[in-house]
């Protein structure tokens, strides 16, 4: 009885298991379907995204070709203008210098045409755009019009990302799914099999369905990132705003964009670049100089941020970040994330140069010139010589920078110098270097500040033709920074032979170098004599009298000066105006070519004519007689006027005349600092 | 039934599919459409404002005419003055006639102006094929053929719950076999006119 029983009791048992085996591949298979219509929805979703980013990719593609077309056109119609422009203004100097009537009449005949055709260009039309004599405000209207382009671009990275992440989680989804197909299989195999061996099939199918039902939830819940309209279009304008130079601007934007989504790379990356522009003492030039501890901390985690929240990790950012480390102090960090850059791509020589100064920080000598000799190598096969120039420059600066955080390292870095120098010199002369001038060679230099130059004068009895010098400068607004090096301002002298080469005025010997419009500061100079360091000297600008100077040039009037920033300019091709703040003086400077009807007049006598007809405009009585007095290398005449102010006139033998009229308001020492600064050059 | 719901089953994922595609085709239509006005926009942007500045020149050469004719007699040679101001006129015609469209001219003489946008919307309209492109509502269709795509998959799923309810009849006793069988035929039927609804885009 117990046998039989037993033999109806295991078929029962049986198919009960059955049963329930077959109630999981039911709840499976039903599992499998809903992952299935969620990977389906998923995917549907991730189509939709990447066709937008296509969309957005075509829109930007379109936008930047439209903007260049719309920027090249108005520019040609400002162009077109400019005839009108310049006759207005040489009839003008013509009628206010030389007291002509008709040149009165035709000044305001050709004002008029010019005021009618302001609504040629947006470039005269639109209040935004003042014309300017250097063309930045053309360049601010191009990244204007740019700027749709650039949110277009935004959009469609930001849509990329978006299709990354819904990509990702199909693909999740299709995993799950399979590892279910596998559960599946699993139990149904179990059916063929009967007793414990049944169990060894059912446990890991049901520890599979366990282990997909918490990933399902992982990544039902696992966030997508999408970034708002609104904070595209804010990191488009913070990005517009960097390129005018406007950190402050730009950072409010990135953090307008931040707070629409606050780990939106681009914008965190902005974020960092516009707060280190903002504390770069020099951030006119493309030098980032920022030491500033709390800033370098902000804008290393925002990069952290940004790479953490998926910004595209290539070589610019990559070494970018680990510039930001060095300067932090972290060089280890620093030498991993330009390794890293190094890894994506070794021909860049600017990563090799941070590399060496990396190594160097970290006292690993031999490593770090390895990498310095590295990137001479890559450099000099580089074919723009401009961009030789640059990476010469930001390495000496680097090395600064190195002895600023590390002054122990000082000696390696003036090795390092020397030898960028030494190549940069024979590259730059096209000449192999010889014998180098003793220490002491160069003897009593004195280096004298004008707004927009120095001159050099030294005494070096063993100069001899050939010899090949390098000046390299370094300038610092104060101790606390460390030397940086300006663009372009490096001399490198064949002496006697090239056109830069110092004048040798038997005891004495000249040099000079342009230098911009400068608001004091501290300034060092590298004398090196074939590629060795032979004279080290520092010296310092007073400050200027103004809070901030500006550079000025026309090419077309032939002047160049430095005026302050604070005062308004009315940039005319001949004629420049300046007004102070508030109406507390203003100083006009004008130049035209002398009409042939004065051809027979003499220079001293068209010198008077001129600065009678000036005084007579102003409506001032004159005062004593026209002394002689030369501003910017030109010789002229210069009537005081009563009440304070003057006039100045100087006939070229070129046939230019070029005048200057002070109001009394204005303050004397900037008025000084300004006549100091003209430089007169060839004109019309 | 099962046999029935299953090859339903089978059937709505082959639709599903079908939309799919159908709607990923509409993606690249919509894509191509916008390749076709963003080419047609940049020949028109471009091509306007070359017309822009033949339109500066025209204006400049008007303005100096008039400056010309207005200045004063002493000292200039009247007839040169004259030919000079009629050569300006003359090139400003020519450029009126040969460089831009002057129906899109505002005003007169030097201080007309051009209509850069109407000209603009003018170029789009001359190409039909593109004029009647509307990428917006080819990426809308596209939309809704996803949408149908991923509710069929969802039916299907609800099928698979139905064979389910069908096999656990199988399974269990016959009393409860029935209110089980029930269920899984209305649910059936509601599944099956929900989906047809979804093929033929009403649900």
């Amino acid at each position: 009885v117990t046998a039989a029983e037993d033999t109806t009791a295991a078929p029962d048992s049986d198919a009960r298991a059955k049963k329930v085996i077959a109630v999981m591949v039911v709840a499976v298979t039903f599992l499998g379907a809903w992952v299935a219509y969620l990977s389906s929805g998923v995917g549907a979703q991730g189509a939709v995204v990447v066709r937008d980013a296509e969309q957005a990719s075509i829109v930007a593609m379109s936008e930047r070709a439209a903007a260049s077309a719309r920027f090249t056109g108005a520019l040609a119609a400002y162009n077109e203008t400019q005839n009108a422009r310049l006759r207005s203004t040489l009839a003008d100097t013509e009628h206010v210098t030389l007291r002509e009537a008709a040149a009165e009449r035709e000044a305001r005949a050709w004002a008029e045409a010019e005021h009618r055709l302001d609504s040629v260009s947006p470039l005269l039309a639109d209040d935004r755009y003042r014309p300017d004599i250097d063309g930045q405000f053309a360049f601010d209207y191009w990244l204007d019009e740019l700027e749709p382009a650039t949110a277009a671009t935004l959009r469609e990275a930001a849509l990329q990302e978006t299709a990354d992440d819904l990509g990702a989680k199909a693909a999740r989804y299709t995993t799950i799914l399979t590892f279910l197909a596998v559960a599946l299989a699993l139990l149904g195999l179990s059916l063929a099999l009967s007793g414990r061996l049944r169990l060894y099939l059912i446990a890991p199918a049901l520890l599979i369905v366990a282990g997909c039902v918490v990933a399902l939830v992982g990544v039902i819940t696992g966030a997508v990132r999408h970034t708002p309209q609104e904070a595209v279009a804010a990191a488009a304008k913070g990005q517009t705003l960097i390129s005018t130079k406007d950190p402050q601007g730009a950072l409010a934007s990135f953090e307008a964009a931040l707070s629409e989504r606050s780990d939106y790379p681009e914008a965190l990356l902005g974020r960092a670049l516009a707060r280190m522009l903002q504390a770069s003492p020099d951030s006119g030039n493309y030098f980032l100089t920022v030491l500033d501890e709390e800033v370098l901390a902000s804008a290393s985690q925002d990069y952290a941020a940004a790479i953490e929240a998926g910004a595209e990790a290539s070589p610019q950012l990559l070494g970018s970040y680990g510039d930001l480390l060095f300067r932090s102090g972290d060089y280890e960090g620093a030498e991993e994330q330009t390794r890293a850059a190094l890894d994506l791509n070794d021909q860049i020589p600017s990563l090799w140069l941070n590399l060496g100064v990396q190594l160097a920080a970290q006292g690993r000598h031999d490593e770090s010139e390895r990498a310095y000799q590295t990137t001479i190598g890559l450099l000099e096969a580089r074919p723009d010589p401009f961009e030789r120039q640059a990476t010469y420059e930001s390495a000496r600066s680097d090395l600064e920078i190195l002895v600023q955080l590390e002054p122990e390292q000082r000696e390696f870095a003036t090795q390092m110098q020397q030898e960028l120098t030494a190549t940069e010199t024979e590259s730059r002369l096209d000449e192999p270097l010889t014998d180098p001038l003793p220490e002491g060679a160069i003897r009593n230099l004195k280096m004298t500040f004008e707004p927009s130059f120095i001159t050099m004068t030294f005494a070096a009895p063993d100069l001899a033709e050939g010899a090949h010098l390098s000046w390299i400068w370094y300038f610092r607004d104060d101790e606390t920074q460390p030397w940086q090096q300006r663009p372009q301002s490096n001399l490198f002298e064949t002496f006697g032979q090239t056109d830069n080469s110092s004048s040798d005025f038997g005891e004495e010997f000249y040099q000079s170098l342009s230098d911009p419009c400068s608001d004091g500061g501290m300034y060092r100079l590298d004398l090196y004599s074939e590629g060795e360091l032979i004279l080290q000297q520092e010296a310092e600008r007073p400050a200027s009298t103004s809070d901030a100077l500006t550079d000025y040039y026309d090419p077309i009037g032939g002047y160049s000066l430095c005026h302050p920033a604070s005062w308004d300019a009315d940039e005319r091709p001949g004629a420049l105006t300046l007004a102070a703040p508030d109406d507390a003086g203003s100083f006009v400077i004008r130049s035209a070519p002398i009409p042939s009807e004065y051809d027979r007049v003499g220079k001293s006598q068209l010198e008077q004519v001129a600065v009678h007809s000036l005084a007579e405009g102003l409506g001032a009585l004159t005062t004593g007689s026209p002394r002689p007095v030369t501003y910017g290398f030109e010789q002229g005449r210069r009537q005081q006027l009563v009440g304070g102010g003057w006039v100045w006139a100087a006939a070229s033998r070129e046939g230019v005349l070029r005048t200057i009229v002070v109001d009394p308001a204005a303050d004397s020492d900037v008025v000084a600092e300004i006549l100091r600064s003209i430089v007169f050059s060839a004109a019309y | 039934m099962i046999g029935v719901a299953t090859l339903t089953g089978a059937w709505l994922t082959f639709t599903s599919v079908q939309i799919g595609d159908a709607a990923g085709g509409a993606d690249a239509r919509s894509t191509a459409e916008v390749v076709s006005i963003e080419q047609e926009r940049t020949d028109a942007s471009v091509r306007v404002a070359a017309e822009s500045a033949a339109v500066a020149q025209y204006r400049v050469m008007l303005a100096e005419a008039d400056v010309i004719d207005g200045l004063p007699v002493d000292g200039l040679d009247t007839d040169a003055r004259e030919d000079e101001s009629r050569i300006r006129r003359s090139l400003a015609e020519n450029f009126r006639i040969v460089s831009f469209d002057p129906a899109f001219l505002e005003g007169e003489g030097a201080d007309a102006t051009y209509d850069t946008a109407g000209r603009i919307d003018a170029l789009l309209r001359q190409n039909q094929t593109v004029a009647q492109m509307d990428p917006e509502a080819t990426a809308a269709a596209a939309q809704r053929d996803h949408g149908r795509s991923v509710r069929l998959v969802g039916w299907v799923g609800a099928l698979v719950a139905v064979v389910g309810l069908l096999s656990l009849a199988e399974l269990v006793e016959s009393r409860t076999r029935p209110p089980l069988v029930l269920i899984s035929l209305v649910g059936f039927v509601v599944i099956v006119v929900l989906a047809l609804g979804t093929v033929r885009g009403v649900a």
